[in-house]
């Protein structure tokens, strides 16, 4: 069997050894958990082998955040697909009907982004068609879309919002890409990208006597003899490191 | 007649499903309820019984994927890959009445995902028309809440899938196992279950819990281990 690894060891030791290739995977947790930096951590590690990867950004520009994560850790991530899929203004205030409007996100190398691109009003089922064309061309080996929850939000009509779901998930499987999506809200909320997904990964941070703590866990793994014991964990300059788990 | 479900030493504490029921196996993702459903066809199909594998979670070819680290061999199974298509939604202005999937041996299973567009409706008459012609002892629905969230457009999810339920409680000599995500979602089909599986988590351990059965009333918690020859009771821990 296939895996992409993170290239982190521990954490690829508790996936059951990476992440098997041509699935979707979720990484969970609320904002400020750590979600985007090991979403990222997978692509800089797929860039590092060789293969082709894709960054589609709904939160943020995709230019601003990989730069700042290229700053702070120095991953060289230049070498990096990027979908900008921000919703535009007018989409936020006229949130349904949603228009089924043409993909005019672009793909494009991060090294000749520039900070303003102009955008269409991106819907779950026009990026997809976007994609089924940038595919003609090249072949992605790992995808992440960053926040799969603003794309459900805004991207699809609440009424649909399941099925849509499901053809998006669907979507990379057919292609046969290695995908992770970063989900925002408690478990209760993202009951239909968990039985979507091949596999779940969950962040969290607490802050305890003025501590801050983070916690990472493996909630489901298809095909995998996983280990789902929760870890601490810390993100520092050197990237994203697993504690050890302490024996009782 | 009762059915095994296949854990080795279960009958101590479960004699088994009903003949000819419907049976609920209901647990978080990432528990094992895939597992413990493959677990029980594979034993119907070692005693030559014929036993189908409905899908809806994911596509054969990756089931079969998903099954190499484990002795069992898959191939003897017969599945049906109902997994939804990416491709657009055509515009129907009646229901399709053609059948939308095919029950294949899992050994002649190649790397292809079926395209055509699967619904509650199109999904229950192609069953329909599949399981009037040809018997299964056994059957394993993987999922309904798959089936709930994402095969019900258009309709009421709640009653379509109570409706597609109904259809498994007529057949009367399958013993039908179906999977389910979450307890908010199953309410109104608990009712329909002859037995209810609860599959849930402690640390590293996976701890069986008979919620309901109608030869008995029992409410067996049987710690299991997970191996590669499937799930297996921990007798050190047995209760």
């Amino acid at each position: 069997m296939q895996v992409q690894k993170f290239g982190i060891e521990a954490l690829d030791n508790m996936l059951g050894g990476g992440l098997r290739s041509g699935r979707p995977y979720i990484i969970s947790g609320n904002s400020g958990t750590g979600k985007t930096v090991l979403a990222l951590r997978f692509l800089y590690e797929g860039l590092k082998m060789g293969e082709k990867c894709l960054y589609i950004a709904t939160d943020k520009p995709p230019h601003s955040t990989i730069t700042s994560i290229s700053d702070s850790f120095g991953w060289d991530l230049l070498s990096l697909n990027v979908m900008d899929a921000v919703p535009t203004p007018s989409l936020y205030s006229t949130v349904y009907p949603v228009r089924d409007v043409t993909a005019k996100g672009e793909i494009r190398e991060i090294s000749e982004m520039s900070k303003n691109v102009e955008k269409g009003e991106l819907t779950m089922e026009s990026i997809i068609l976007k994609l089924e064309l940038e595919y003609k061309e090249k072949f992605y080996h790992r995808v992440v879309v960053d926040s799969f929850t603003t794309l459900k939000r805004f991207g699809v009509e609440e009424e649909r919002r399941n099925p849509v779901m499901a053809k998006f998930f669907r979507f990379f499987v057919e292609k046969g890409s290695t995908v992770v999506l970063t989900v925002e809200g408690n478990i209760q909320k993202i009951r239909p990208e968990l039985i979507l997904s091949s596999g779940a990964i969950h962040l969290k941070r607490e802050v305890q006597d003025m501590e801050e703590k983070r916690k990472i866990a493996v909630l489901k793994m298809r095909g995998s003899f996983f280990d789902p014991i929760e870890r601490e964990f810390i993100i520092d300059k050197n990237g994203i490191s697993i504690r050890k788990v302490k024996s009782k | 007649m009762s059915v095994n479900i296949g854990i080795p030493g279960m009958e101590k504490y479960f004699p088994g499903l009903r003949e000819g029921t419907i049976n609920l196996i209901v647990g978080a993702p990432g528990v094992g309820k895939t597992i413990l459903g493959i677990q029980y066809l594979i034993d119907g199909a070692e005693k030559n019984e014929d036993v189908l594998f409905i899908s809806l979670n994911e596509s054969a070819y990756d089931i079969k994927r998903d099954f190499e680290d484990f002795t069992w061999n898959l191939n003897i199974l017969n599945v049906i890959d109902a997994t939804p298509t990416s491709k657009k939604r055509e515009i129907r202005p009646y229901r399709e009445v053609t059948q939308v999937a095919d029950v294949i041996k899992m050994k002649d299973v190649k790397d292809k995902y079926q395209s055509r567009e699967i619904d509650v409706f199109n999904l229950k008459s192609t069953l329909k028309v599949i399981l009037e012609n040809r018997k299964f002892s056994r059957v394993l629905l993987d999922s309904i809440t798959s089936l709930k969230y994402f095969y019900t457009l258009d309709v009421d999810p709640e009653e379509a899938t109570m409706s597609f339920l109904d259809f498994f409680r007529l057949l009367e000599n399958t013993t039908s196992l179906i999977i389910a995500e979450y307890f908010e979602d199953i309410e109104n089909i608990m009712r329909m279950m002859d037995s209810v599986i609860y599959l849930r988590r402690e640390g590293t351990e996976i701890i069986l819990e008979i919620l309901k059965t109608s030869t008995f009333y029992s409410r067996s918690v049987v710690p299991l281990t997970l191996t590669k020859n499937g799930f297996v009771i921990n007798e050190k821990k047995g209760r």
